[in-house]
């Protein structure tokens, strides 16, 4: 890293020569300062994208109680239909 | 008299439709009392439909429509999982709720037909599906419909719980791609973020010692 710096800082020390940033404040900033900068930003993308990739999920929980017709009497049927018209997997329903 | 479904997890907008014939044998379209009720302590809710009949003929069509929380599970960042299990157990949930419900007590033929995305494919189904229909409307408008069917013994009054289920999984291509890219993001982003923040403190620490 410092050896990749240290042509920037020659290059731009001519400029910074004319102003009143010192030279330790240059080097400070191109070889300390911006990697830390684009270090941080770069790990805390690439933090987030693998949270998001490894969310937690709650393990799925068998059910104990199942779908059951009831009535208020005895009763038959010959046939029971089921329709899952949509599926929102977003909300985790189905209508 | 009064029709019901137990359901597991929760449930929300329910309401039903009943029909049935009068003593000429016309259809009778019936209004009724229904409700909703949710026992969050077994995890269950009961939908029930009381109506007077209006004939001797005791034959009725029960449409029951609700949405269903719960039913669909997310079982990996790009697969869902979709379970409907059939009660075959002494339905403790219920006969605590409604100690007078009488039980559908038989084996049925069950069908189930399942609406999924367009762009989701199955990767299983149990039991196989009989087939499957795609509605084709245009190009972001369509799904393809699962037809399962099979007969499903519903509410022995003794023994454990033993729920024969119908279960799709299916997966979405959309969801792989952003799979793929963020995986190839999270490596990328922490190989050289990482490499930065080294050479950073390394630099640091060397500027401090001089």
């Amino acid at each position: 890293m410092f050896l990749y710096t240290k042509y920037f800082i020659r290059l731009g020390e001519g400029w910074f020569m004319a102003s009143r940033v010192s030279r330790l404040t240059l080097v400070r900033v191109a070889v300390v300062y911006f990697p830390l900068l684009v270090g941080l930003a770069f790990t805390a993308v690439g933090v987030g994208d693998f949270l998001e990739l490894s969310r937690g999920r709650p393990a799925a929980a068998l059910p104990y109680y199942g779908v059951l017709p009831f009535a208020s009497r005895e009763f038959s049927a010959e046939r029971v239909a089921f329709v899952v018209e949509s599926v929102s997997l977003e909300g985790g329903y189905a209508d | 008299m009064t029709f019901g479904l137990q359901v597991p997890n929760r449930v929300e907008l329910a309401f039903f439709k009943v029909h049935g014939v009068d003593e000429e044998k016309n259809d009778v379209y019936y209004t009724g009392d229904a409700s909703v009720e949710w026992m969050p302590d077994r995890g269950v809710s009961l939908l029930s439909y009381s109506l007077k009949p209006v004939s001797k003929y005791s034959q009725f069509i029960v449409m029951a429509s609700f949405r269903w929380y719960g039913v669909v599970e997310r079982v990996s960042y790009t697969s869902y999982e979709l379970l409907i299990p059939f009660s075959n157990s002494d339905s403790v949930a219920l006969t605590a709720a409604r100690p007078d419900a009488v039980t559908l007590g038989e084996t049925p033929f069950v069908s189930l037909i399942v609406d999924l995305p367009f762009d989701s494919r199955v990767t299983e189904a149990v039991p196989q599906p009989i087939g499957e229909t795609i509605y084709w409307r245009n190009e972001t408008l369509g799904h393809r419909s699962l037809v399962m069917e099979g007969y499903v013994p519903f509410g022995s009054p003794y023994g454990y719980s033993q729920l024969q289920s119908f279960r799709v999984g299916f997966e979405v291509p959309s969801l792989r791609q952003r799979y793929d890219r963020l995986m190839f993001d999270s490596g990328l982003f922490l190989g050289v973020g990482v490499q930065f923040l080294i050479a950073g403190l390394y630099d640091a620490i060397k500027l401090r010692e001089k």
